[in-house]
C-alpha cells in the first residue's frame, strides 16, 4: 500500500499541492531501557544467532547496549536442547552448526528459554511449510509511469493449497540485505492478508515484484532496481501467522507513507512480542520476537 | 409495542395541550401560500410571515410554504427575508386566504445600510439552537483555496466545526468523527463529500441554494447520525427566464444553466463542473510514459420541478460526481457519489403540508492494477441505499406546528468484490454483501407557550434490522484490545433478521426570551447511528468502507445537552451567542492495533467499541450588515474516548480534539466594484502519538512508546491568514445597463506562507543504510501547504 501511496504522491499530488516535509528537532521523554530479544532462526545448517540488546531513546542512533551473561536455549518437543552461547560477551548468542545439523524440523514446536538478570523469558514457535522458489525472472523494461528503464526482477513461487500459510520474503542485492522498511515483503497465502481469502496461487504481482530495491535519487526520482551483473538472492521464509502479524506491525511502524500519503497514515502503536516473562512479572516483559522458519533460497545474476 | 403506546400518548397529549388555547377562540381562518424570490422564482427557505397585530408569525419551510391559522379580523401581514425588501399586506380576514408572495432583493447601495427596527432577530426568537446557516452569497465572498468556493471548507470556520487539517475529507462537529455527520443533498445522503481526497467538496456552489448545519437540538424529523446534520438544498431553477452562471477557476470550470419548463409552473437547473488540470498538462506529458495518465474530477447536478395544479409539486433531482485517477489506460482508481431524489409536495389542505421523498444513493469506488490478463487486480466496493420518507406538517394554529412522519431505508453494503489473476490463475472473490433496513417514525411539535417561551419537543423511534442473506460470525476475545477470532458462524436467508436494534430518541428544545434583545435556550437530544464509517487513518480516505450495525457492532448512541444565551445589539446589527454543550457517546467504533480494515471477511474481529465524551463552549459574534461585516467564532472544546485495550484503558483525546479554535472572518466593501475579504484561523494542534524509544530487530530500528499512550502529544498550533479581492465588472457599458454580470476573484491562501504541520511522523533517515551501520531515526514535519497560494477566478452570470 505504501509503495502505492508513494507512487500516487509522486505522480500528481505533491507537485499539485505545494506540500513540503522537513526534518525537525523535537523533545520526547524516553522510557527506561528494556531488554529486546531478536531470535529469528532458520532451518539452514549454519550458525544461528540470538541477539540480546537494550532499547534506546528514539533519537539515539548509537549502538544499543548489549545484554550479557544470559542463559539462552532453544528446545524442541522431544526435549532436544540447543544451547546458544556468548563467549565474547557481545550480546550475540550463537548456536554453532556442525554443517549438517539444523534447527527447524517441519511442524515441530520450538521453545525459546532465556534466563537473564533473575527473570526467565519464554516463547514458542511452530515451524511451518515453505514452497520452493520456482524461479527468479529478470526482464528489461522500458521507462513506464515514472519507473526508469532497466532490469526488473520477480520471484515466482506458489502457495500450497490450504489456508494460513504466511511468508517473509527477504532479498539480497550483491550480497547486501535489502533492509529498507518499504522493502519488507510479507505474504499471506500468496496475497497480502488473511482477510483477502485467497489460497493456493502463485504469489501475486506486488509480492513477486517486492524483491526489487526501492531507491530514489536526490530529486526523488526512482532508480532502476538492477543492472547487468547484479547478483540477486531471494529467501522465502515460512512464518507463523503470529510472526506475520508481528512483521506486519513492524512494517506499519517503520514504513511511513510520507508526503501526501501521510493523510492516510494509520495510528502508531507498540508491536506485540510473543516472548513472555514466566516468572509472572508483567512489569518486566521483553521486546522482540522468537520465530523458527523453514527457508527456500534461489539466486541469479542479471545477464543481458 | 410500547413504542406505539408512547406515540399515541404523545399525540393525545399534544393535541390536548395545544388544543386548550383554542377553546376560547372565535372562528379561525388560515393564511397560507409560498414565498419566492421575485427575480428567479426560487422558493425562499426560512422567510418570515409576521402578523403585526398578534405579534406572531411563521416561517416558510424548505419548500417555501407557510401557513398561519388566526382568528377572524383585520391584520397587517409582513413578509420578510434577510437581504430582501419586506412586503406588507393589509388584510381583512374572514375566509381562508392563499397568498403567494414574491420578494425582491434589496438594491445594493453604498450608503450605510439602514437597519430598521424590525430587522431580523431570528437567532433570538427562534427556538432552534446549535444551528448555523450560511448564505451562499457569503460563502462566495470568502477567500477560497485555489479560488474554488467551497461549502465544506467554509462551514469549518463556524463555531463547533473543525477539521484535522487541509486535505482531510469532511468535517468534525462538536467532537464527532467525519462519519458521524449526515450530509444531505436534497434529502439524499452523500457518503463522501470530497473531491480530490479532501481538498474540495462535491457541492457546486452555483447550484446550491441553502445550507443549514444542525449541531445540536436536532428536531425529531432528523436522525441516523450522532454528530450533526448538514442540510444542503439545491436551487430549483429559474422559472421566469433562462439564466446561466459559471466561471473559470484554477481547478474547476463551472457552468450552470436554468430555465422555466413552463413559466411559473416548472423549471430546471443543470450544473456541471470539471477540473481541467489534465487538459492543461496534456502537452507536457504527451511524449512521456505518462501520456495516458489522467486525473480529473467532475460533478453534475440536475434538478427539475413542476407544479401539477395548486396542491401538488414534484421535484426530481440528481447528483453525479466522480474522481478519476488513472496512471495509464487500465490502471488507477476512481470513486464517486450518485444520488437521485424524487419529491412530491402535496397540500391536503391549507394547514396540512406533506412531502414524500424517495431517493436512491450510491457511493462506490474501484481500483484496477495490472496491465495484462494474467496478472491484474480489480476491486469494487459500494454502499447503496433506497429510501422512502413521508413527512407531514400540520399547522394547527399560530402556537403549534406538528410534524410527523417516518422513513424506511434499505442498505446494501458491498465491502469488496475483487477479480484478479496471478500468473494466469484467477483469484477473484467477494466478501458477502451486508444488508440492513433502517426504519423510523417520529412525532414532534413546536409550541409557543407564550410570548417568551417556545418549546420544540418530539420523539423518534428508530429500528435497525441487520439481515440476510449472509453469514454472521461469533467472535471470541482472547485478549482485550487484540484481534478477536471467529469461533462460529451461521448463515441466514434473504430478509431473515440476524440482529434487531431499536432506540427511542427523545428530542427537546426550549427558548425563553428574556427581553427583545436576548434569550436563553436549552436542548437535549438523543441520536442513534446504525451505520459506521470504518476508518483509522489520520484523515478519512475514499477507500474507507461503511459497515452496518451487526450482531458484533452495536449502534452508536449520543446524548447531548446544550445551553445557550443569545443576544443581539444595535437593532440586530450584531448578534452574539454563547453555547455550552456536553455529549455522552456510547459504542464508539475504534480499532485494534494493526487493524486490517480493507477486504477483510473478519473485519468485526478488528473492531473495538468504547465510550466517548465531548464538551465545550462556543462563542459567536456576527456583524450582519454594513460595509464592513463578518464574524468571530471561538470554540473551547474537548473530545475524548475510552476504549478497553487502548491507552491503558484510560481516556484519551480523539484525533480531532482541539482545545482552542478561533476564526475571524471579515468582508469589506470598498465601492461598487471592489471588495475585500479575509479570514484568520488558529487552532490547537491535533493530538498524535510520538515514539519514545526504539530497539533493534532483524536490522530494523523498531520504535515504541514506553507509556503505551495514544494521542499523548500535540502537533504545533495551526494558524493561517487568507485574503481575497473581488472586482465586479462594470454595471454599465456604452449602451447603458449591462445585461450580464461578471466578477474576478483574486485569492491568496496562507498569506504569510506558514508551514502548518498536518502531522509529525517518525522514520528512519532516507537512503540506504548498509547492514550493521547505525540507523538514524528522525522526526519529520509534513505540511500540506508550505507557501502562499495565489489564484484567480473569473465568474459570470447572464
Amino acid at each position: 500500500m505504501n509503495r502505492f501511496l508513494k507512487f500516487i504522491g509522486f505522480l500528481f499530488l505533491n507537485s499539485l499541492f505545494f506540500s513540503c516535509e522537513d526534518v525537525i528537532d523535537i523533545d520526547v521523554e524516553s522510557g527506561p531501557p528494556i531488554l529486546a530479544i531478536d531470535a529469528w532462526l532458520t532451518n539452514q545448517p549454519i550458525n544461528q544467532t540470538i541477539k540480546l540488546r537494550y532499547s534506546t531513546p528514539y533519537f539515539d542512533s548509537s549502538k544499543a547496549p548489549v545484554g550479557t551473561g544470559a542463559t539462552v536455549t532453544v528446545s524442541d518437543e522431544n526435549g532436544k536442547v540447543y544451547s546458544f552461547v556468548d563467549p565474547d560477551q557481545d550480546g550475540d548468542y550463537v548456536w554453532e552448526s556442525n554443517g549438517t545439523d539444523s534447527i527447524g524440523i517441519l511442524d515441530m514446536e520450538y521453545t525459546l528459554n532465556v534466563i537473564f538478570d533473575g527473570e526467565t523469558y519464554q516463547a514458542k514457535s511452530l515451524v511451518k511449510r515453505v514452497p520452493p522458489i520456482d524461479s527468479i525472472f529478470v526482464e528489461f523494461r522500458e521507462e513506464d509511469l515514472g519507473f526508469p528503464e532497466g532490469y526488473y526482477a520477480q520471484v515466482f513461487a506458489k502457495d500450497p493449497v490450504g489456508n494460513g500459510d504466511s511468508y517473509w520474503i527477504r532479498t539480497y542485492k550483491n550480497g547486501e540485505f535489502l533492509n529498507k522498511p518499504v522493502e519488507i515483503n510479507l505474504s499471506y497465502d500468496g496475497g497480502f492478508s488473511a482477510g483477502s481469502n485467497i489460497d493456493g496461487i502463485t504469489f501475486i504481482t506486488p509480492i513477486r515484484e517486492g524483491i526489487n530495491p526501492f531507491d530514489e535519487d536526490e530529486n526523488g526520482d526512482f532508480l532502476a532496481p538492477y543492472a547487468i551483473g547484479d547478483h540477486i538472492k531471494v529467501e522465502v521464509l515460512s512464518i507463523t501467522n503470529e510472526a506475520f502479524d508481528y512483521m506486519n506491525e513492524v512494517k506499519i511502524q517503520i514504513d511511513r507513507p510520507g508526503g501526501i500519503g501521510e493523510l492516510f497514515a494509520s495510528p502508531i502503536f507498540n508491536v506485540t512480542s510473543n516472548i513472555e516473562n514466566i516468572n509472572g512479572n508483567n512489569e518486566d516483559k521483553p521486546l522482540g520476537f522468537f520465530a523458527v522458519s523453514n527457508i527456500s533460497i534461489a539466486e541469479t545474476t542479471v545477464v543481458e | 409495542m410500547n413504542f406505539r403506546i408512547t406515540c399515541t400518548f404523545m399525540l393525545y397529549f399534544m393535541l390536548a395541550w395545544s388544543g386548550a388555547s383554542e377553546l376560547v377562540a372565535q372562528e379561525n381562518f388560515t393564511i397560507s401560500g409560498y414565498i419566492k424570490d421575485a427575480e428567479n422564482g426560487e422558493t425562499l427557505i426560512g422567510a418570515t410571515v409576521y402578523i403585526k397585530e398578534l405579534d406572531k408569525g411563521a416561517v416558510s419551510n424548505p419548500y417555501g410554504f407557510y401557513s398561519v391559522n388566526i382568528p377572524q379580523g383585520n391584520y397587517t401581514v409582513e413578509f420578510r427575508y434577510i437581504g430582501y425588501q419586506t412586503i406588507t399586506k393589509n388584510l381583512e380576514l374572514n375566509q381562508n386566504e392563499k397568498i403567494d408572495v414574491e420578494l425582491a432583493e434589496e438594491e445594493e447601495t453604498l450608503q450605510e445600510v439602514v437597519v430598521s427596527a424590525e430587522a431580523e432577530d431570528e437567532n433570538i426568537s427562534n427556538v432552534e439552537m446549535s444551528v448555523n446557516k450560511l448564505e451562499m452569497k457569503t460563502i462566495q465572498k470568502m477567500p477560497a483555496l485555489l479560488g474554488e468556493v467551497d461549502l465544506i471548507r467554509s462551514i469549518q470556520l463556524l463555531p463547533g466545526v473543525s477539521t484535522v487539517g487541509e486535505g482531510a475529507s469532511g468535517f468534525n462537529v462538536r467532537g464527532g468523527g467525519v462519519g458521524e455527520n449526515l450530509v444531505l443533498l436534497d434529502e439524499a445522503p452523500v457518503y463522501n463529500s470530497s473531491h480530490l481526497l479532501g481538498f474540495f467538496s462535491v457541492f457546486n456552489p452555483d447550484a446550491v441554494k441553502d445550507v443549514k448545519l444542525y449541531k445540536g437540538g436536532i428536531p425529531a424529523q432528523f436522525g441516523g447520525r450522532t454528530a450533526s446534520l448538514l442540510d444542503v438544498r439545491m436551487k430549483e431553477g429559474n422559472n421566469k427566464k433562462f439564466a446561466a452562471t459559471g466561471g473559470i477557476g484554477t481547478v474547476f470550470s463551472r457552468l450552470t444553466i436554468e430555465a422555466p419548463i413552463v413559466k411559473n409552473k416548472g423549471s430546471f437547473v443543470l450544473a456541471g463542473r470539471r477540473s481541467y488540470a489534465d487538459i492543461l498538462a496534456k502537452p507536457f506529458i504527451q511524449n512521456t510514459s505518462f501520456s495516458d495518465a489522467s486525473l480529473y474530477f467532475y460533478d453534475v447536478t440536475a434538478k427539475a420541478n413542476y407544479a401539477f395544479g395548486e396542491k401538488d409539486r414534484v421535484y426530481l433531482s440528481g447528483y453525479f460526481g466522480r474522481d478519476v485517477f488513472l496512471f495509464d489506460k487500465e490502471q488507477g482508481f476512481s470513486w464517486g457519489n450518485t444520488t437521485a431524489t424524487l419529491r412530491w409536495n402535496h397540500l391536503f389542505n391549507d394547514r396540512l403540508f406533506s412531502n414524500v421523498t424517495a431517493f436512491f444513493s450510491d457511493y462506490d469506488y474501484e481500483l484496477a492494477f495490472g496491465e495484462d490478463n494474467d496478472d491484474f487486480f480489480r476491486w469494487n466496493s459500494r454502499i447503496k441505499n433506497y429510501s422512502v420518507k413521508p413527512e407531514l406538517s400540520y399547522y394547527l394554529n399560530t402556537n403549534n406546528l406538528i410534524t410527523f412522519g417516518g422513513q424506511a431505508t434499505l442498505y446494501d453494503f458491498e465491502p469488496a468484490e475483487t477479480t484478479g489473476g496471478s500468473d494466469g490463475e484467477q483469484i477473484g472473490f467477494r466478501l458477502d454483501n451486508k444488508y440492513g433496513l433502517e426504519a423510523s417514525v417520529y412525532l414532534g411539535n413546536e409550541q409557543t407557550i407564550n410570548e417568551k417561551l417556545t418549546l420544540q419537543y418530539g420523539i423518534r423511534y428508530s429500528l435497525f434490522n441487520y439481515m440476510g442473506p449472509g453469514t454472521a460470525y461469533e467472535y471470541e476475545t482472547e485478549e482485550v484490545g487484540k484481534r478477536k477470532t471467529p469461533v462460529s458462524s451461521s448463515t441466514y436467508d434473504r430478509w431473515e433478521s440476524i440482529k434487531l436494534y431499536g432506540n427511542l430518541e427523545p428530542r427537546f428544545s426550549a427558548k425563553y426570551e428574556i427581553d427583545e434583545k436576548s434569550s436563553m435556550k436549552l436542548s437535549y437530544n438523543r441520536m442513534a447511528q446504525y451505520i459506521h464509517l470504518i476508518s483509522n487513518t489520520t484523515a478519512s480516505n475514499p477507500l474507507d468502507v461503511w459497515t452496518p450495525s451487526t450482531n458484533n457492532i452495536k449502534p452508536q448512541l449520543a446524548d447531548q445537552v446544550a445551553l445557550g444565551y443569545f443576544r443581539n445589539f444595535k437593532n440586530n446589527m450584531y448578534e452574539a451567542s454563547v453555547e455550552l454543550y456536553y455529549k455522552d457517546l456510547q459504542n464508539q467504533v475504534d480499532y485494534i492495533d494493526g487493524a486490517d480494515l480493507l477486504i477483510n471477511e473478519f473485519l468485526e474481529g478488528d473492531l473495538l467499541a468504547g465510550d466517548g465524551r465531548a464538551y465545550g463552549m462556543e462563542l459567536f459574534l456576527k456583524k450582519n450588515s454594513g460595509k464592513f461585516n463578518g464574524w468571530i467564532s471561538y470554540t473551547l472544546a474537548r473530545s475524548e474516548r475510552q476504549v478497553e485495550g487502548i491507552n491503558n484503558n484510560e481516556w484519551y483525546p480523539t484525533r480531532f480534539d482541539q482545545l482552542h479554535n478561533l476564526s475571524l472572518v471579515g468582508f469589506y466593501e470598498i465601492n461598487e466594484r471592489w471588495s475585500l475579504s479575509s479570514n484568520f484561523y488558529v487552532s490547537t494542534g491535533t493530538p498524535t502519538t510520538f515514539y519514545s524509544n526504539r530497539f533493534e530487530f532483524q536490522n530494523y530500528a523498531v520504535p515504541y512508546t514506553s507509556n503505551k499512550g495514544r494521542n499523548n502529544v500535540r502537533i504545533p498550533t495551526y494558524h493561517r491568514l487568507d485574503f481575497s479581492v473581488t472586482l465586479n465588472g462594470k454595471k454599465t457599458n456604452k449602451n447603458g445597463k449591462r445585461k450580464n454580470e461578471d466578477f474576478w476573484v483574486f485569492s491568496f491562501y496562507n498569506v504569510y506562507g506558514r508551514r502548518n504541520p498536518f502531522s509529525i511522523y517518525f522514520r528512519q533517515e532516507d537512503g540506504r543504510i548498509p547492514v550493521g551501520d547505525p540507523i538514524v531515526t528522525q522526526a519529520v514535519r509534513f505540511s500540506v501547504f508550505g507557501s502562499i497560494i495565489p489564484s484567480v477566478s473569473y465568474n459570470f452570470k447572464f
